[in-house]
């Protein structure tokens, strides 16, 4: 007699695979045939229901290749990538770095990135609310202190970094119609062909902005929880013009600070 | 503490121009916004797979052999990018077996 667990991860494993057989233990219970083409219907369910949260995650990735091309690569995603949770919002964190490896969007080498910007979008989305702080914060340190402040940064933040325009292909899907505006996605002027966005939700909306190298480059020493000198150091690395106050109040104005404070006061600030 | 090579004095500094600039700022969409609980993204908090799973009997997912879903037809060709790259519409001629 075989136990129900073993029926229930035999007829799991048929439903994820469809090319392994019908399970001996799914018959109808009329005549006692195998039903293949009724559980087909189930298998169908499972893939489907994976391919429309992949769908609603990544739109702008959809647009860009099509509808038939995303069911296909989502499909093929979803084969061996099965959820590893019952929440469906944690559903596709890995859908970026397998379609940097899926051949038939080789052409497309910015898609992945595209796809990362789309996938930091529903963390911010789904992350902890949190109020920024306001850049008063900043008063009341000593000069000597100064260089030594750390900032802990909204949970809702993630850079994404890009050899492509990845913002700009962002924006330009999100209007109804895609029209000619899409063209030229390089600024010719500057020759500026790779950018770098913030995502951030600092209150109920999520917002994507590019960042220069330089901003980035302080941002992401700020979230590997460097201190305000040791950001500002490796920012004026990257670009010697890097404007301190400016870049200070956008870290404030944009929310992107929850606390400022010495690493010495830490734990009394927790 | 790591020593920082940019003087103490330079950053105050910035600390105070930033400060001096920050009258109007306020931190981004602080508007009077109220959460709203209970709204999750569309398809993500319910269990209905939706359109396309009703037991129609007839499996929609297959697309083996459908060699040409491969081949994308959304805006990709409509993007002109860095580098003289351009969407395409032949992406597979080099995999073709």
């Amino acid at each position: 007699m075989i136990e129900w667990p073993d029926i229930q991860s035999e007829v799991s494993r048929a439903l994820q695979n469809s090319d392994a057989k019908l399970p001996d233990s799914v018959r109808s219970l009329e005549d006692n045939k195998r039903p293949l083409k009724r559980f087909n219907v189930y298998r169908n369910n499972v893939a489907l229901s994976l391919i429309n949260v992949l769908k609603d995650t990544f739109p702008v990735t959809e647009k860009i290749v099509g509808e038939d091309f995303f069911k296909t690569m989502a499909r093929d995603f979803s084969r061996d990538n099965l959820p590893q949770s019952p929440v469906m919002i944690e559903y596709g964190a890995e859908f970026p770095a397998f379609i940097k490896n899926f051949a038939p969007a080789y052409s497309l080498p910015y898609l992945s990135d595209v796809a990362r910007l789309e996938w930091a979008r529903t963390i911010a989305y789904n992350a902890a609310d949190h109020t920024p702080q306001s850049i008063e914060a900043l008063a009341g340190f000593n000069e000597a202190d100064i260089p030594n402040i750390c900032f802990i940064i909204h949970p809702s933040v993630s850079l994404i970094q890009s050899d492509w325009p990845v913002v700009s292909i962002w924006q330009a899907h999100q209007r109804e119609e895609i029209d000619e505006s899409i063209r030229n996605l390089m600024n010719k002027e500057t020759g500026a062909k790779s950018e770098t966005a913030l995502v951030i939700r600092p209150h109920l909306d999520v917002l994507i902005h590019s960042l220069s190298p330089s901003t980035y480059e302080f941002l992401s020493a700020l979230k590997d929880v460097k201190t305000f000198g040791e950001a500002v150091e490796k920012a004026l690395n990257i670009d010697p013009a890097f404007d301190i106050p400016a870049n200070l109040s956008g870290l404030f104005s944009n929310g992107i600070v929850i606390v400022t404070h010495l690493p010495e006061n830490h734990t009394e600030l927790r | 503490m790591s020593k920082s090579a940019i003087s103490a004095a330079i950053l105050a500094g910035a600390v105070a121009t930033a400060l001096t600039g920050a009258a109007d700022i306020k931190p981004a969409g602080a508007a009077d916004n109220e959460k709203c609980y209970g709204i999750s993204l569309k398809g993500k908090n319910d269990c209905a797979a939706g359109e396309g799973t009703s037991c129609a009997g007839t499996s929609t997912i297959d697309y083996q052999g459908n060699a040409w879903t491969y081949v994308p037809k959304g805006t990709c060709e409509k993007m002109e990018l860095p580098g003289d790259r351009k969407g395409s519409l032949t992406p597979l001629d080099r995999d073709n077996a």
